[in-house]
């Protein structure tokens, strides 16, 4: 303690190090008492290290939000939805309004605690374009597009936000922070 | 040319590739442990984020993690525990830029105002224990303590900040510093012997100086 050490970052490469002797990742003891010994001079790693067990650790054991939404949908000519898995949406509540086979189109909505949200999924030329709206005045609302390939932001102007060019594979809308919703569309 | 081009796929793999799996399927997968761990810091430091600095956070993460973030990664650690390392060090960084604050780097200025809230603290946390240090001043018990814990080994003086200073209970610090409880209870009932001893060997000192 005469030599509290520092609030400074310490190098990234410490910084795993004293993550993985956390999270449990690293079990040699030799390194793991060198990390604990570290901590007594660390301010910086130290309260790294705290937080870890105080705020990360409880996330991780956390079951997963109420807000998730699964859709699995299939494409083969046309739209063919197959399977709700729902965590607070009954899924009777997610309609498929313009489902029809060998139609390019397909759209739900799902229900907000102040309205509804539309997801409208449009095949193109092989792949797809996604238009979200929302049935309330949502203007400045926001919705991440997450895919395997492109994570996209986009901002809710006239009540809805489009997404072009979207390959098939698993795609993650989140809504405001509020609504996570998972697409697994395949195209057949 | 055909050779030519497998070598460029190559490189373009290993560019997007973090283990077996894209950066883009590692940004999707914590996407919503990464809103939630910014929720959670946000609470515990009391940062009073509004729902715009945190998208806005939360926008810069991702592009970090994307960009630069994840080809940083060496593996020592979870991808979720490097991930929330990240998020701290965006949130404050963030925190930081609104608030206008000059960070210090004089190492004795952080020093001293780190010294003064462990004697506060454990002062309050400890004094009760040792009925006759409430005879001495605080600064006289402070420095006691002090010079007792600097001489401990180096997992006595963790343990000592962890549970002394910070007040996290045993079992948590039996995990925290990867020992058993009873372990823990050991060291903690030797580090308060310890400083009983140090505070009895002064305070006769000063029953000796004032007669």
């Amino acid at each position: 303690m005469g030599h509290l050490g520092n609030d400074l970052q310490c190098s990234s490469q410490m910084e795993e190090l004293v993550l993985g002797v956390a999270d449990g990742t690293i079990t040699d003891n030799a390194i793991i008492d060198e990390v604990l010994e570290h901590l007594v001079h660390c301010n910086y790693c130290y309260e790294l290290y705290k937080d870890y067990f105080i705020i990360a650790q409880p996330l991780l054991t956390e079951q997963h939000g109420d807000d998730t939404l699964t859709l699995d949908i299939d494409y083969d000519n046309g739209f063919i939805p197959l399977n709700v898995n729902a965590q607070s949406f009954a899924a009777q509540n997610v309609v498929a309004v313009l489902s029809k086979q060998k139609e390019p189109v397909i759209e739900f909505e799902i229900p907000l605690a102040d309205g509804a949200l539309t997801v409208r999924i449009i095949h193109v030329d092989g792949v797809f374009d996604i238009v979200v709206s929302n049935s309330n005045n949502s203007n400045g609302a926001k919705i991440f597009l997450l895919t395997d390939e492109k994570f996209e932001v986009a901002t809710l102007s006239n009540n809805r936000a489009t997404f072009t060019f979207i390959k098939p594979g698993i795609i993650t809308l989140i809504y405001n922070f509020k609504k996570i919703i998972t697409i697994k569309l395949n195209c057949k | 040319m055909k050779k030519q081009r497998l070598y460029i796929l190559i490189i373009m793999m290993i560019n997007n590739m973090i283990g077996n799996k894209s950066k883009e399927e590692l940004l999707k997968e914590n996407f919503e442990y990464i809103d939630k761990s910014i929720r959670n810091v946000n609470n515990k430091y009391n940062y009073n984020l509004t729902d715009e600095d945190r998208e806005d956070i939360l926008q810069q993460i991702c592009l970090k993690l994307y960009e630069t973030g994840f080809d940083n990664f060496q593996w020592q650690c979870k991808v979720t525990t490097y991930i929330f390392k990240i998020v701290e060090n965006e949130i404050r960084s963030y925190v930081r830029k609104r608030n206008k604050i000059i960070v210090s780097t004089d190492l004795r200025k952080h020093d001293e105002q780190y010294n003064n809230n462990i004697t506060e603290d454990f002062i309050n946390n400890i004094s009760y224990t040792i009925d006759f240090a409430q005879q001495l001043t605080n600064d006289e018990v402070a420095k006691i303590i002090k010079d007792t814990v600097d001489a401990m080994p180096a997992l006595q003086q963790l343990i000592f900040k962890l549970h002394f200073v910070d007040g996290i209970k045993q079992e948590d610090v039996a995990k925290m510093c990867k020992r058993s409880q009873a372990t823990i209870a050991e060291h903690i009932g030797n580090i308060r012997k310890s400083i009983k001893q140090e505070v009895e060997k002064k305070f006769k000192g000063f029953i000796k100086e004032l007669q």
